[in-house]
């Protein structure tokens, strides 16, 4: 008798169209009732075990029994910030997790921390069903934007105390794909590596995405020429920045996908459709709703824009996280198949986080979020993708100063005019003057995981 | 093979699993049934048949939460 290796996948679900067609087509009203018992069950236990909540129900005069509708959760239960979080974890000063994780830390796997961009980092846990499902979150985009088990993926990142791409490679394993990482090598290394290993699939950051494209280029590589048939990233919003995305999708000769994630609430995967254009939160493991950030009245309309407030129905890395302020703001669709060719059922936010509340100015008199003006800039033709936004406030107005380095085929002698014709453009679309200082190639810092692009030194002084 | 076929098996399968994990006193056994356990949570949470925020709060098949 001779044996033979059964199928990873039957052929059937080999040759499904979705992940879990069964979840992702799911009738609104149904996946409504889902959240509504995910959420009872939640807030019932933060309620009876976390006295964090317990206190936060108590000052609001509200009790678990008082949630019998998704407008009751909506309208009841007070909005969490990340302030609130950070004074949880102050509060249990030798577990730091013991207020939030109802799992215990027997079940711990991994220690985690954000990034710390806006503030000081959080600390995260997390355990192998954790992990499974945050795994789970890539596995459905993978699916969906047409990766499958026998794919090959290249990981162009460090491992380290950020969980983001961790992720990613729980991701992988759960979708079965092979997995090389380039870890511990160098930029130039890691090119080499793509060259001789074939990947399909890169999974990195934005930016550096295309650093890797001006190292290839310094070393004769065509990245467009590789196996590579996707990039896939995280970290930074620029897949949904148009002329971020074109540039990486040229330069590597292949299809760009982004995962918005949060680490304080990391179940944000979505199926990473860019043929619509947009990010789908991933239903089955949060509740997602927008709200207007002044009034927090809940938005329904398709097409309308607020801010994001996520409820996760697992405890994720902070813990069960209920109504929480991501200060992303986003335009959404309530149901995308009305709007979009799409049979996916679940919630959709067309062009991925369009910026954040907390990042927006006021110059004269006008409110500009960077995302425009990061969209004007990397637009301009013999501009790169490196650049800087520094605010400061002078005399009770933002000021602006845009840092971006010129392509390298650019002479210095065009930076003014490179400068003019930024600022022009900048005016004639958000109608207020910035400072403009065009630099010289690889004058900014390049990073391998997320890139610092906004600098406020509005209360630094 | 439709949602609730699924279901039930997966429900069958936890409780074998469940004896396994509780009484086998060999940690290797114990543990990977352990792990079997939290996959097949994984196959109801993924069909909207388990509400528990994770396998560790899973209702136990022998009566008790």
């Amino acid at each position: 008798m001779r044996d033979s290796f059964r199928p990873l996948y039957n052929e059937k679900a080999r040759d499904s169209k979705h992940w879990n067609e069964y979840m992702e087509t799911m009738p609104r009203e149904e996946l409504d009732a889902l959240h509504l018992r995910r959420i009872k069950r939640n807030v019932e236990y933060a309620y009876e075990n976390i006295p964090f909540y317990r206190d936060l129900f108590e000052s609001a005069n509200v009790t678990p029994s008082d949630i019998q509708s998704l407008e009751d959760f909506n309208t009841k239960v007070p909005i969490l910030d990340k302030p609130d979080f950070m004074e949880l974890q102050e509060q249990s000063e030798n577990s730091p997790f013991s207020g939030r994780d109802p799992a215990g830390s027997e079940h711990h796997l991994y220690r985690f921390q954000t990034s710390g961009t806006t503030g000081t980092p959080l600390q995260e846990a997390m355990s192998f069903p954790l992990t499974m499902k945050m795994g789970e979150c890539w596995t459905y985009g993978f699916w969906n934007c047409g990766m499958r088990p026998d794919d090959r993926f290249y990981f162009a990142f460090p491992f380290g105390t950020f969980a983001g791409f961790w992720s990613a490679y729980w991701g992988v394993r759960r979708l079965g794909g092979v997995v090389r990482s380039g870890a511990g090598l160098s930029t130039e290394e890691r090119i080499t590596d793509i060259v001789d290993f074939d990947p399909d699939v890169v999974v990195m950051t934005p930016t550096y995405a295309t650093h890797m494209l001006e190292r290839a280029e310094e070393m004769g590589v065509d990245l467009s020429d590789t196996s590579v048939r996707f990039t896939a990233h995280a970290g930074e919003k620029g897949p949904h920045v148009e002329s971020i995305r074109n540039r990486i999708s040229e330069g590597w000769g292949a299809e760009v996908f982004d995962l918005y994630g949060q680490s304080e609430s990391p179940f944000l995967g979505p199926t990473m459709d860019t043929d619509s254009g947009g990010v789908h939160p991933c239903e089955p493991y949060f509740y997602s709703t927008v709200i207007d950030p002044d009034t927090e009245e809940v938005l329904e309309e398709n097409g309308q824009r607020g801010e994001h407030v996520i409820t996760t129905h697992i405890p994720g890395a902070p813990g069960l996280t209920l109504r929480y302020r991501t200060h992303d703001i986003v335009e959404v669709y309530e149901d995308p198949s009305e709007v979009f060719d799409t049979d996916i059922t679940w919630k959709f936010f067309k062009g991925g986080v369009l910026d954040r509340t907390d990042n927006m100015l006021s110059v004269r008199g006008t409110n500009v979020y960077p995302r425009a003006l990061e969209e004007i800039v990397t637009g301009v033709p013999d501009t790169s993708n490196h650049y800087e936004i520094h605010v400061s406030r002078e005399r009770g107005n933002d000021q602006v100063e845009i840092r971006i380095e010129a392509e390298p085929s650019v002479d210095q002698s065009a930076y003014t005019d490179l400068e003019e014709q930024i600022q022009q453009e900048v005016k004639d679309a958000v109608g207020v003057t910035v400072a403009v200082n065009v630099l010289e190639p690889s004058e900014l810092p390049r990073y391998e995981l997320k890139a610092r692009r906004f600098y406020d030194h509005r209360n630094t002084g | 093979m439709d949602e609730q076929e699924v279901v039930d098996k997966t429900n069958e399968v936890r409780e074998l699993l469940a004896e396994l994990r509780d009484e086998c006193d060999i940690p290797s056994i114990a543990h990977s049934a352990h792990q079997a356990d939290v996959y097949c949570h994984g196959i109801l949470w993924e069909l909207g048949a388990e509400d528990a925020t994770t396998p560790e709060l899973s209702a136990d098949p022998h009566g008790e939460e």
